[in-house]
């Protein structure tokens, strides 16, 4: 009896051990099988710790070196509303200092994270160092500092997550910010830095940089001979371009008035606007050149073929009033002498002859194109189709009307006679990769070139753009002074003066235009405005180039 | 050899395994903090390098160059007819 019950009570305990273990086994399996990736997750949360580490955003320079866009550190302010220490204190420093994060702090006051500023001055700082309140932390933020503001619409600026807003900065955002590391930390659990394993996920790419074909110390040099010429017309803004016709390569791309790149708090949206692919104009008399060109490549005029300007400030031609400035007034003149003097109604005759061909011959040096260089925002500019056309038009478009145009595109259409009447792709970013290398396109015979080579030169010498020459130096100018069309009316008192030109030397040639638009002052004619602006480039130029 | 001496042996050996397997994570755990402290301190000197980087280019943009030049050394901007190339003549020299 005793054995039995002692046999009965090992069974009960064998059992219950056994059923215990069955309990723990069962569990096992339900942890470690059917729960595995639940667990495995929280351990995972528990030890390892994923990481996103940016790559740093890579530099903008210039043709030399020199960086046009650099990377720095930048201060943000923020706070743990779920950690406060001091909420009193912390409110009444906000409301006081910083009131804009205070109203909005208050509305997110349930948030785990809240910026009170980002991108603090120095000042900022001083500010919360000496209220020495420890609910504030600082965090360091990568940004950017541009050395030179001459630069400033064509680089661009980024945004408060230093991503590419403008410019080359946004056009090859990708590229300059790469692609960020990706990495495991295992994690002690209660540590809050130290990590005892990391483990790479994604290496990332570096950010490439980017090398442009500007010469950062010629953008500057043009900057400030076009800002002191818009301080002594008291003009509206100004754009000055330089091109190195044999390669392309962009060299000075300058508007004013702009912004400055380092100081973004209040920016004025209209100033951050690149003029020179932006924005078209109606140019004027600088589109005479490539009306001479058409005629010339056309063979209905000969360079000193006899023209009949009527000797008039006004004429009529099919019935349509042609008028020209009173300085350009001349009878029958040799050709060259009409584009030199700029007389609207000599050209409108010989534009006449060209026929509908002009709108081919305006599309064929690139007018109502894109130039495509790497920038957002380019206008393609308008060249009037002749379906389209009205018995004005074919006047209109001999000197520079019915057709708008960028100052980029007008430089391209220079660079074209400057380099015998080839085409070259113009270049803004120095980048082999991407560039074809491909011979240059025939687009107007070398004679036709060197006959609109002579009268620019000559236009230069004793024309309109005399105030352009350069002693020693080749120089092939032509200015326009266009009036502006307000409201569907031209309005004379609101200018646009171009001048557009070739300096030459030997083997060294430079394509310059330089731009103003609005001077307060009233008549005033391009010779006086912007072909002192050109000779002043292009003086500056020569020096830094070392062409002496 | 006896049974028990193979016994203790093993826990020996076992023991031994397992110090040397502490003192190897351990060294590990060092050398990894150690590695950190040097990352550490490599972004700390990046850093100031780049602070060095930016403040130079503050100090030698072209603007305060300008300004020093013609404010304190009185310089003033050359104009092109200033300038007169000289030929050298390595005949004449010689």
């Amino acid at each position: 009896m005793i054995k039995t019950t002692h046999n009965l009570r090992i069974a009960t305990v064998y059992l219950v051990f056994i059923g215990i273990l069955v309990i723990i086994w069962l569990n096992l399996v339900n942890v470690q099988v059917i729960k595995h990736s639940f667990f495995k997750g929280l351990a995972k949360k528990q030890y390892e710790v994923s990481l996103t580490v940016p790559q740093p955003r890579a530099l903008i320079v210039d043709r030399k070196g020199n960086p046009l866009a650099l990377n720095k550190d930048s201060i943000a302010a923020f706070i743990l509303p779920k950690q406060l220490e001091q909420p009193q204190e912390l409110a009444t420093f906000l409301r006081d200092h910083f009131p804009q994060a205070h109203c909005r702090i208050q509305m997110m006051r349930h948030s785990f994270f809240n910026y009170i500023k980002r991108k603090l001055s120095s000042e900022d700082i001083a500010l919360i160092h000496s209220a020495g309140l420890t609910d504030i932390r600082l965090l360091n933020e990568p940004s950017r500092f541009y050395p030179l503001r001459a630069a400033a619409p064509l680089v661009g600026i980024t945004d408060i997550d230093n991503s590419g807003l403008l410019g080359i900065e946004w056009y090859y955002n990708k590229q300059l910010a790469g692609e960020p590391q990706q990495a495991y930390l295992q994690k002690d659990a209660r540590s809050g830095h130290f990590y005892f394993q990391k483990e790479t996920t994604h290496a990332g790419i570096a950010g490439k940089s980017v090398t442009l074909t500007i010469d950062g110390d010629l953008q500057f040099l043009v900057y400030e001979e076009l800002l002191s010429t818009l301080e002594r017309f008291k003009a509206k803004e100004g754009a000055v371009i330089i091109v190195d016709p044999d390669t392309g390569d962009i060299l000075s791309m300058v508007t004013a008035p702009t912004f400055d790149p380092n100081n973004t708090t209040q920016l004025d949206v209209e100033q951050t606007r690149n003029r020179v692919i932006a924005d078209a104009y109606e140019l004027g008399s600088v589109f005479k050149v490539f009306a001479a060109l058409a005629a010339l490549e056309e063979g209905v005029v000969a360079i000193d073929e006899l023209i009949d300007c009527q000797n008039s400030t006004t004429a009529y031609i099919d019935g349509r009033r042609v008028n020209t400035v009173e300085s350009s007034v001349r009878g029958v003149v040799p050709f060259m002498e009409v584009i030199s003097v700029s007389n609207n109604i000599g050209i409108a005759h010989v534009a006449k002859r060209v026929g509908p061909s002009l709108y081919d011959y305006y599309t064929r040096l690139g007018f109502g194109k894109k130039t495509g260089i790497p920038l957002p925002g380019e206008h393609a500019g308008f060249v009037s189709h002749p379906s389209g056309w009205s018995k004005q038009s074919i006047i209109s478009l001999s000197y520079g009307y019915e057709v708008s145009a960028t100052l980029l595109q007008l430089a391209r259409a220079f660079a074209i006679i400057a380099h015998d009447g080839c085409q070259v792709p113009l270049r803004l970013v120095i980048d082999d990769s991407s560039r074809p290398q491909q011979s240059a396109q025939r687009l107007f015979s070398h004679a036709s070139i060197e006959s609109v080579k002579n009268i620019l030169e000559n236009t230069a010498l004793k024309g309109s753009a005399r105030r352009a020459a350069i002693g020693g130096y080749r120089v092939m100018a032509k200015t326009g002074t266009a009036n502006m069309l307000v409201d569907g009316i031209y309005d004379p008192d609101r200018n646009l003066y171009t001048c557009a030109g070739i300096v030459e030397r030997g083997s060294y040639r430079r394509v310059i235009v330089t731009f103003v638009k609005q001077a307060s002052q009233k008549n005033l004619y391009a010779s006086l405005v912007v072909a002192p602006l050109f000779e002043r480039v292009a003086e500056k130029m020569l020096i830094h180039e070392q062409m002496i | 050899m006896k049974k028990i001496s193979f016994v203790i042996l093993f826990v020996a050996t076992q023991l031994l395994l397992l110090v040397l397997q502490l003192h190897k994570h351990a060294d590990r755990v060092r050398l990894v903090y150690a590695k950190q402290k040097k990352e550490s301190q490599r972004a700390q000197l990046v850093e100031r390098r780049e602070h060095a980087l930016q403040k130079m280019h503050e100090l030698t943009g072209r603007t305060e160059i300008k300004r020093y030049a013609q404010e304190q050394l009185k310089l003033e901007p050359i104009q092109l007819r200033q300038i007169k190339r000289v030929v050298r003549n390595d005949k004449n020299n010689a």
